[in-house]
């Protein structure tokens, strides 16, 4: 084999490698924002539980699974630690939300704002040790 | 003629040399032309893949703005304008010309179903553009005074009252290839109103 073939077969699987990675970013990032707007919504039907801490995360928690399909005992809080819930913003305050432990001071808005800070490894290789962060986010409007 | 029989051998004969003789400098050029082709490739991945990611986004975004105006009786204007500022910014994240058309149908009892408003007012980026863009954009209503032609040949229950976001955006820097290719981006969310009864006025 040539010095010429096997740096075209090289080039070749470079380019595969780099067309599924952005296959797999596509499809991951869709629809980890798909289960932060799943899990928005799911806060948004039930005002009973939006300004409790606790059970808010569990109902999003819950919501997150059904739409990625993961393992029930998944802890989406200790996989994403960079991630918040904001239960009550208004559109005009959207923006601060997306700062993480800065909360649009006397926010009495009526929509539920999740934001999942998620990291991907690249290349999804076991072992890598480089990963890229990314954020998803969803917003549904509360029960008035 | 001898002259010219003359030139055209010697000219032959230097092409002969250096295209066919002398191999110096092939690799460059093999190399230069391969690239070419690789980075053209790339690029055009890339542009597809921002393409692609502003579809999805632009549904996301059609969907987020129903789901606001869908709960409300008296849609505020400016919420909605920064609501859409704020998913062009965070959900889109590419540069575009967009625009936001929302109508609510409403079906009284024993009639067909009627416009009881169209919003056209939120457009983000070139006035010129975003206005052809929202002029486009409402394929769900037809004539003057305009008439609704439901989507996906929805039926509605009389008093049911349909909020229909439409969302129109041309990419300008990224994805603008294959915005020549496919087009506008077009997404459509339709939510029954959920105003308990009561008839939603137009955003003001």
């Amino acid at each position: 084999m040539t010095t010429e073939s096997v740096l075209a077969i090289g080039t070749f699987v470079i380019a595969f490698a780099g067309l599924m990675e952005i296959v797999g970013v596509t499809f991951q990032t869709d629809q980890m924002d798909r289960a932060a707007q799943a899990a928005a919504r799911a806060l948004a039907l039930d005002s009973s539980i939006l300004h409790d801490d606790a059970k808010r995360k569990e109902r999003a928690c819950d919501a997150i699974i059904d739409e990625l399909d993961k393992d029930p005992a998944f802890d989406c809080w200790d996989k994403w630690p960079d991630s918040k819930i904001q239960p009550n913003v208004n559109p005009s305050e959207l923006p601060a939300t997306l700062a993480l432990n800065q909360d649009p001071a006397g926010s009495s808005g009526e929509m539920v704002f999740v934001r999942i800070g998620w990291s991907r490894d690249l290349m999804s290789f076991e072992q890598s040790s480089t990963s890229v962060s990314m954020v998803a986010m969803g917003l549904a409007r509360a029960e008035p | 003629m001898d002259h010219i029989v003359s030139l055209s051998l010697r000219t032959v004969a230097l092409l002969r040399t250096f295209l066919v003789r002398d191999r110096r400098g092939a690799a460059a050029l093999e190399f230069a032309l391969g690239s070419v082709v690789l980075l053209s490739t790339a690029s055009i991945c890339f542009d597809l893949y921002t393409r692609i990611s502003a579809d999805t986004a632009g549904a996301r975004m059609a969907s987020i703005m129903a789901d606001y105006v869908s709960r409300d009786e008296h849609p505020d204007l400016a919420e909605m304008t920064k609501l859409g500022e704020f998913l062009y910014n965070n959900e889109l994240g590419v540069p575009a010309n967009l625009a936001f058309v929302v109508t609510a149908i409403r079906k009284p009892s024993g009639n067909p179903p009627e416009v009881l408003w169209i919003d056209e007012t939120i457009k983000i980026g070139d006035a010129t553009a975003t206005q052809e863009l929202a002029d486009a954009c409402a394929q769900h209503v037809d004539g003057s005074p305009p008439s609704p032609v439901l989507p996906g040949h929805f039926t509605m229950a009389d008093d049911d009252i349909l909020i229909i976001v439409e969302f129109c955006a041309r990419l300008t820097r990224l994805g603008a290839l294959s915005q020549q290719v496919a087009g506008d981006i077009y997404r459509l969310y339709a939510l029954p109103a959920r105003t308990q009864g009561k008839t939603p006025d137009p955003p003001a």
